[in-house]
């Protein structure tokens, strides 16, 4: 089994499609709301991955180079948040405010109780430093974390995992919070969950999609400015 | 023909992207950075929306599940994590919800206050 997903260049790829696609099968078929929520396609399709590899002792080294045939499509995918963002030109310009205003706030917010916590909780600066950019997209958060002297491992997986976590739970949440347009959908989930969190509304609503890659950029950019400036402080 | 000029012109403005990132000292991404020229393209005209459409839309739909060697690679980092990950869990998902709410409500605030804003404004 580990000699054949060395040797097939395939056999990762169409395992990780094919588990993808099966989970959105399921999910189709499915009634209960709750239960659609926990088969999160993302999350599912990562643990059976990490379960057969465990199952069949394989190293994660095997499996890496289908991995890697799978991602290099991620840079020419982001750069495509563009067109749903054009398309929605018009919203851009009647919210401006709005907008920039909820995405700075927002930026403000997680920087700011990540500050706090981790001095709460005592961590060290270096967690900190991995910590602090977890809420943007996670070409811009390993940057950050490389200048503030952060892990950049640690960044990934606290990234990895923020986007999971919004994707599972941005429909709950925009109950919870009584989150009345799209566009404030929108701006909440890019912000707080970046691309995976953007790409798991953009099915739902295209103007939401449009609101959250305008957030993975802005966001992006206003946490390059405050990372910094709270990191110093520390 | 069709798909072969669409996805040419996408990798094209992320390779822009990346030439930007070199040249421009600043922690943006090269994606980030071809997001943005994407969208200045199509604003001014140089790019058509139906030059870039179909191929971008097989892409986004494609999107979550270039995440998952992400996920998986999570294994292989485990060790370096385990000491911290009951504080790292804790303030990944507080610091979300309360970004998720921050952002979410001050949107709508300002929405909603500028809609009664322009309503007194007419009446």
């Amino acid at each position: 089994m580990n000699n054949l997903l060395i040797e097939s260049g395939f056999l990762g790829v169409i395992l990780t499609i094919g588990i993808y696609a099966a989970c959105l099968k399921l999910r189709e078929k499915v009634k209960n709301s709750g239960l659609k929520l926990a088969l999160n396609p993302l999350l599912i399709t990562i643990a059976v991955i990490i379960a057969l590899l465990l199952l069949f002792r394989i190293p994660y080294e095997s499996y890496e180079p289908s991995g890697e045939r799978i991602t290099w499509l991620l840079t020419p995918a982001t750069v495509c948040f563009a067109v749903p963002l054009y398309r929605q030109a018009h919203v851009l310009r009647r919210h401006g405010r709005a907008i920039l205003v909820s995405i700075f706030m927002g930026s403000l917010a997680s920087v700011g109780s990540i500050f706090i916590m981790a001095k709460l909780l005592g961590l060290p600066l270096a967690i900190h430093a991995s910590l602090a950019p977890k809420s943007v997209t996670t070409p811009i958060a390993t940057g950050i974390a490389e200048e503030m002297g952060g892990i950049v491992g640690c960044t990934v997986i606290a990234v990895i995992l923020t986007g999971i976590i919004g994707s599972i739970f941005t429909a709950s949440l925009k109950k919870l919070f009584h989150i009345k347009s799209d566009i404030a959908w929108g701006l909440a989930t890019g912000t707080s969950s970046h691309a995976i969190g953007t790409s798991a509304v953009i099915s739902e609503s295209e103007l939401a999609g449009a609101m959250g890659s305008l957030s993975i950029a802005l966001a992006g950019i206003i946490t390059v400015a405050l990372v910094p400036i709270l990191s110093g402080l520390y | 023909m069709k798909f072969i000029k669409q996805f040419l012109l996408i990798l094209f403005l992320s390779f822009l992207g990346e030439l930007l990132k070199m040249v421009i000292p600043l922690p943006i991404p090269a994606t980030v950075w071809g997001m943005v020229l994407m969208f200045a393209a199509l604003s001014m005209g140089l790019i058509k929306l139906e030059q870039v459409e179909d191929t971008a839309d097989f892409l986004l739909e494609i999107m979550p599940i270039l995440f998952i060697p992400f996920g998986v690679s999570l294994i292989a980092n485990y060790d370096q994590l385990a000491e911290h990950a009951s504080a790292i869990l804790l303030i990944t998902l507080i610091s979300f919800v309360i970004c998720y709410g921050v952002t979410g409500k001050t949107a709508d605030f300002i929405i909603e206050h500028t809609k009664h804003h322009k309503e007194a404004h007419y009446e």
